[in-house]
């Protein structure tokens, strides 16, 4: 099992750079990674409701790699092999530049693995890094079609504040990792339990501005407007719950970040929906509901890979579905819409229903609340009109029943029992009613009072108010964050500082 | 008092990130960042000793630690490939915005293709 799972970790990079030399090579190997990937994944419990012995790998000494596969992170690899299959069936030969593409898409896909299995800061660092490269080059590169063959401006400028921002967040978390050590003498992520305040503020800025949780996820919905839709689909289906994922398994780990992650959680979910509500196009709706689910992502961490295969099936689904204008367009953004809304029956509401059974009421009933906004949001977007001019995904593919077929598939999966108690049902039927209550908004009227809030304020005030995204904005968040970490994890504490 | 250098070199490369307008000085400031954080992790290497960590057994020596020391290696690497390759994206911005101030190209953008 050992090697197995070495080379699973290893295989993606060396195809990548093995198809530079075969380029007739690269989609086929993306597709066979993919699989594999999946098959993987299903072996080590990924399947919901599926359980599996949780691999433990310690290569060389306490210095070295360590890397761990369980039934919770598993999932997670599974959503990497199926949006990663179902992307790479998009880069056909009507795009120029999609070999490249590929050859980006496993990289990406390569390292999102690495960093959902690595149990050590220095390994998490690297692959987060390499991560970021891939991501930066899938949206200035982007797929292109032949009518118009250059990189785009808007994609390049989003791509260079993604890099910019991961940069400087990743600078703070290799800050944190050497106080960890100096304290430890090690990197593994368990010796987090014995860490600073300082260091633990300075890891957690890094996964937050990665995993887009919170104030730290300003960077998030620009990014997502902007780029090709197929693109978005890699960023929204796993890249960006890498960091996440981390940021949860760092929680377990130190009971000081733990004790804070539901704050974090609620925080995000709060300001993510806010701001989809008062959202116009379905492209933003979406990018902003996706900073509202990560917190949604890191609730529960028993859940959270659970979480993040739901979420990571049914946002492709929905991106793919509002850029589309075919007939597959209406059950792509109807299963989609419903997953995440999490009507019983699909993936969605399980892994809803899983993650707030876990947790305290207050958190609970926040998140229901949420929930309301969430289904508010996915009425929009099935609402919103076909666009009239389309980005460039082409007009009636098979890809797309593809894409149906596996994604969509995957959020009908309902071998899990333990969601359907009366309590979550109820609870789910609630949310879910009063959502669809409000998202069908009254017929000719102009919406409700926070769908006009943008506008109000621009007849009074000179231009239009808006959330300042900026590059300065983004990366001046972070310190906020970092302060904001800091005060959390020094000042104000219920567990015994080590 | 080197530490506290060091510490000042990474809060104005932060600063110089956030502050500066042109896209070069950011890029710039980013990297007197990076030094920062590289210099940070040998400062930290060296708090036991300062002496190369190679063991040879006829000298008792202070050596430095050198795990620190082997990892920030893999961080300059990246460092250099990120300031590379954001380098090369400057350049394609540059063809259309030759100031390469944040503000207009952000301007510029937004005006292109509204969004909302």
């Amino acid at each position: 099992m050992t090697e197995l799972t070495l080379v699973w970790v290893a295989l993606p990079f060396l195809l990548a750079f093995t198809t530079y030399l075969l380029p007739v090579l690269t989609r086929p190997s993306v597709i066979a990674m993919a699989v594999l990937t999946a098959v993987y994944a299903v072996q080590h419990g990924g399947l919901p409701g599926t359980t599996a012995v949780p691999l433990e790998l310690r290569l060389l000494d306490h210095f070295g790699v360590t890397l761990r596969v369980d039934a919770q992170v598993a999932p997670m690899l599974l959503a990497h092999g199926l949006v990663t299959l179902v992307v790479a069936l998009y880069l056909d030969r009507r795009f120029v530049g999609n070999r490249f593409v590929a050859m980006q898409l496993l990289i990406v896909h390569g390292s999102a693995n690495a960093v959902v299995i690595s149990a050590d800061l220095i390994s998490v660092y690297v692959a987060l890094e390499v991560l970021s490269v891939g991501v930066f080059l899938l949206l200035t590169y982007g797929r292109r079609a032949e009518h118009q063959p250059t990189v785009g401006e808007r994609q390049l400028w989003v791509g260079l504040r993604y890099l910019f921002m991961s940069n400087v967040a990743m600078l703070f978390y290799l800050m944190g990792t050497v106080l960890v050590y100096v304290r430890t003498g090690s990197f593994a992520i368990s010796s987090l339990a014995a860490a600073t305040p300082t260091a633990l503020a300075l890891i957690t800025l890094g996964l937050l501005a990665k995993g887009a949780v919170f104030v730290a996820g300003l960077w998030l919905p620009l990014t997502y407007i902007s780029a090709d839709p197929v693109i978005v689909t890699v960023l929204s289906g796993f890249t960006t719950k890498a960091g996440a994922m981390a940021l949860v398994r760092c929680g377990e780990a130190s009971g000081v970040l733990a004790q804070w992650l539901p704050y974090l959680s609620a925080g995000s979910a709060v300001f993510g929906i806010a701001f989809a509500l008062m959202s116009r196009t379905p492209q933003r709706l979406l990018a902003w509901s996706s900073v509202s689910q990560m917190g949604f992502v890191i609730a529960a961490p028993q859940w959270a890979g659970l979480y993040g295969l739901a979420h990571g099936l049914a946002k492709p689904l929905l991106f793919i579905g509002a850029a589309v204008t075919n007939r597959w367009r209406w059950p792509m953004l109807i299963l989609g819409a419903a997953s995440l809304a999490g009507v019983p029956g699909s993936l969605g509401y399980a892994a809803k229903a899983l993650s707030l059974s876990a947790l305290a009421p207050w958190h609970e009933w926040l998140l229901t609340v949420v929930t309301v906004g969430t289904t508010c949001v996915g009425i929009r977007v099935l609402l919103t009109p076909p666009p009239v001019t389309l980005k460039i995904t082409h007009q009636a593919g098979w890809q797309d029943k593809v894409a149906l077929a596996i994604w969509g598939g995957g959020l009908l999966w309902s071998g899990l029992p333990a969601a359907y108690s009366t309590a979550s049902l109820l609870k789910a039927l609630l949310s879910l009613s009063l959502g669809i209550l409000l998202g069908l908004r009254p017929a000719g009227a102009n919406g409700w009072f926070w769908e006009r809030f943008p506008l109000k304020r621009s007849c009074s005030a000179e231009g239009s108010w808006r959330l300042d995204e900026g590059l300065e904005a983004v990366i001046g968040g972070l310190s906020v964050v970092l302060v904001l970490m800091l005060i959390l994890f020094a000042g104000v504490n219920h567990v015994a500082l080590p | 008092m080197l530490n506290a250098a060091i510490i000042i070199t990474i809060i104005l490369g932060f600063l110089g990130v956030v502050v500066k307008r042109n896209l070069i000085m950011k890029i710039i400031a980013m990297d007197v960042m990076s030094t920062g954080v590289i210099a940070f992790f040998v400062i930290w290497a060296a708090r036991n000793g300062m002496f190369t960590p190679i063991y040879k057994p006829w000298r008792e020596l202070a050596y430095a630690d050198p795990v620190p020391q082997g990892v920030i290696l893999t961080a300059i690497v990246i460092g250099l490939s990120v300031q590379a390759l954001m380098l090369v994206g400057v350049m394609k911005l540059a063809r259309n915005h030759p100031t390469l101030e944040v503000e207009s190209i952000e301007q510029a953008l937004t005006q292109a293709t509204p969004d909302d």
